[in-house]
């Protein structure tokens, strides 16, 4: 089209609308990028600044000490036996989660009145407060008047210290903590399974492709946004376990609280029971690096050539 | 005629200002913050006592422990914090330090000086100043089980740890595979770090000897890796390795000796009214801690206090339900239903003696016996926490029974780190 002198005033017109438009949505995001920076952004970067100082919550006095926090860490007994469980934790959590949540998903994908009870079944724990279902578990953990124990001892079995015995503790914590997130897990690769279309399983049926060769084929690689956003969201969430392992383990029936120390309770307690601000910053920071590579690494393993 | 005017018109001045005062005063309203939900009746019976007497209004608010700290930790420096706060010696020396908390006024200073006990006092004064007036002050005491102590053929409690082995041994019934279905005491093993260095503190301070030692200087260390300590932990590791007087698997503390589950267990004052409200037809006793030797011996004693920060903008107010909240109704209200006793020395508390013959023990002292106490430091917390942990970690170690080599490395090793705690506060 030439530039005639009414084509450039049109133009100019449209790019004119578009500006306002641009415009309109500036203003519209302000407030939300403003709580984006005050809520996520500005803590985020106060944590790196606190984790450089000698920072206690109670002393006037706050010298800068540049890395001295992450060479504490390094030597820090605690934080190393928080960092094993805690990884512990996760790679068991997040695996077996992930997997069972898929293969009920697979099993519950057609949908039917008995399938919608499943689904309602195994998502309820999910809809439960941690620590109210902790309790729960506690009590069903009980040496002495727990129902788990209660049904070993009727078939003649020695009863478990489920959670007062230090090398079953943690897998305790474990079980309960994959029933409490199972059913989420399994809605969300239902949303992804249901959504993929039915024309590439005809085609697939037409090609003589059956099972296995059809989840890995089909079903799998277009499950991969959905797997790599549960893998993400459970790795953070283990993670970052603290309530069971809080609820579950402190109080003089309980386990001792060393023996499943993770690191959300390490950070805890400098931050806010020794008031060491600064060296829970630094723990913090390792904490945040060691999520981001691992999920920098699900993205990698679970890149699609559309991202 | 204009001097009269003025004259008048001042008059109605004064008389406004005069009603607007009197009405900001009845509308003042204090806050209480405690960290013992316990107390939390007793606290809001004064308060509303103390508004119907002055119009005042009090609003108290009770937080589970370690939430009450944390608050605390966020408000004071902040400067919103309440106008009263309930806490331990160990906690405020922090506060005091930073200057956040306020002196009482005089009359009141002299109150505390006259009616609390010696013990009391010396462990509250800091820098040569007592800061706030103490509310509770607990020493630690033996529970036993009278029918059980009674169907083992035992008369009365242990007197030293010879007979504190010898009647948990015997007060001890296992099952068929060996594994004990009632210990003969049930001591604190785990859960929560500074709570089970506490404990072993009661049994360290029985065998003479404690947590920290100050030096002349004014420094501290570690002292607990001593003869005292070393026998201590080999009590623990005896009682529940070697003769399975106790156990990881079976009920705890006062949950288990309720229950009858265990025949003694080491406390404060509150199972005491909870036993009775939870078990009222358990027949036990309450005794010093057994020495280690006959005749020596000690426990834990810890007191909590009321204190008022310099940020609170109704100090006078404060004062006056610190006061008022120390009248005898509700100390021995605390006292009696609550089994927290205060250690006040111009009260008689022989009523209660009478009706609870379990709390008379709060009034035995006998010579030799030492009270242990928590260090007015700010790591007391972090070393106490600390060392729990190592401890709950030693308990589990059956390969320490006659292992005097191993239980010294584990007290050593402790000890190191506790050296380093008080080091990197400038205070080793």
């Amino acid at each position: 089209m030439p530039n005639t002198p009414t084509n450039i005033k049109s133009k100019y017109k449209i790019k004119g609308l578009e500006r306002r438009k641009f415009r309109f949505a500036m203003v519209i995001l302000i407030p939300t990028v403003i709580l984006y920076l005050v809520l996520r952004i500005i803590p985020i970067l106060g944590t790196f600044y606190l984790s450089l100082h000698n920072w206690n919550l109670i002393k006037l006095h706050r010298p800068f000490i540049g890395l001295q926090n992450f060479v504490k860490i390094v030597k820090d007994k605690f934080f190393r036996i928080a960092l094993v469980n805690t990884t512990v934790f996760t790679v068991f959590v997040v695996l077996i989660s992930v997997t069972l949540a898929l293969l009920l998903a697979l099993a519950l994908k057609k949908k039917s009145k008995i399938g919608s009870f499943y689904e309602f079944a195994y998502f309820l724990p999910f809809v439960i407060p941690m620590v109210p279902v902790s309790i729960i578990w506690k009590w069903m953990y009980d040496r002495t008047y727990g129902i788990i124990n209660f049904v070993l001892t009727s078939l003649g079995l020695k009863a478990v210290g489920w959670l007062t015995d230090p090398d079953v503790a943690l897998y305790s914590i474990i079980v309960m903590s994959i029933w409490k997130v199972l059913g989420y897990y399994m809605v969300l690769f239902l949303v992804g399974l249901r959504n993929i279309p039915d024309q590439y399983y005809e085609a697939a049926a037409v090609d003589g492709a059956v099972g296995w060769q059809v989840f890995k084929n089909i079903t799998f690689p277009l499950l991969k946004r959905m797997t790599l956003y549960i893998s993400v969201i459970a790795t953070i969430q283990a993670f970052n376990v603290f309530t069971q392992v809080y609820v579950m383990t402190t109080g003089t029936q309980g386990a001792p609280a060393a023996a499943v120390r993770v690191l959300v309770y390490e950070i805890y307690q400098n931050g806010f029971r020794y008031f060491k601000m600064g060296y829970a910053s630094a723990q913090v920071v390792v904490l945040f690096a060691i999520v981001m590579f691992i999920s920098l690494l699900q993205f990698k393993f679970f890149r699609t050539e559309d991202y | 005629m204009r001097n009269r005017r003025l004259m008048g018109l001042f008059l109605i001045l004064v008389l406004a200002l005069s009603v607007v005062s009197v009405v900001r005063a009845r509308n003042e309203k204090i806050s209480v913050w405690i960290g013992w939900s316990q107390l939390l009746p007793v606290y809001q019976e004064a308060a509303t006592d103390f508004e119907a007497k002055t119009g005042k209004k009090v609003e108290v608010l009770a937080f589970p422990l370690r939430e009450f700290e944390r608050k605390l930790a966020v408000s004071l420096p902040a400067g919103n914090a309440p106008d009263i706060f309930v806490t331990s010696e160990y906690i405020i020396p922090q506060y005091i330090e930073a200057g956040y908390v306020s002196l009482p006024p005089k009359d009141i200073s002299k109150f505390i000086s006259k009616s609390f006990d010696p013990n009391t006092l010396k462990i509250n004064t800091i820098n040569g100043k007592i800061y706030g007036v103490p509310q509770i002050g607990i020493a630690r005491i033996l529970y036993w089980n009278k029918d059980l102590f009674a169907k083992a053929g035992l008369n009365g409690p242990p007197k030293n740890w010879d007979e504190l082995v010898e009647y948990a041994k015997k007060l001890t019934v296992f099952d068929k595979n060996g594994e004990p279905v009632r210990t003969g005491i049930s001591l604190r093993k785990f859960g929560g770090g500074s709570g089970v260095t506490e404990k072993f503190q009661i049994l360290l301070a029985s065998a003479g000897g404690d947590i920290l030692k100050q030096n002349s200087d004014g420094k501290w260390r570690a002292a607990y890796n001593d003869e005292a300590g070393r026998a201590t932990l080999q009590l623990y590791i005896d009682l529940i390795h070697k003769y399975k007087a106790d156990s990881f698997d079976t009920k705890q503390d006062s949950e288990a000796f309720a229950l009858g589950h265990t025949a003694m267990f080491i406390r404060e004052f509150w199972p005491i009214p909870y036993f009775k409200e939870n078990a009222p037809d358990l027949k036990y006793d309450t005794a010093l801690i057994p020495g280690k030797i006959k005749g020596k011996s000690g426990t834990v004693y810890s007191t909590e206090s009321a204190f008022v920060p310099k940020s609170s903008k109704n100090a006078k107010t404060a004062w006056e339900f610190v006061m008022f909240f120390n009248q005898d109704k509700y100390v021995k209200k605390m006292f009696e239903e609550i089994g927290w006793p205060a250690p006040r020395i111009d009260m008689d508390f022989s009523d209660i003696f009478a009706r609870e013959p379990a709390y008379a023990v709060a009034n035995e002292r006998p010579a030799g016996y030492k009270y242990s106490t928590y260090p007015p430091l700010t790591a007391a917390d972090e070393i106490w926490t600390k060392f729990g942990e190592r401890l709950e970690a030693a308990f589990r170690q059956a390969s320490l029974v006659d292992n005097p080599a191993g239980i010294k490395k584990v007290l050593d090793d402790a000890a190191q780190e506790t050296n380093d705690i008080l080091r990197e506060n400038g205070l080793y």
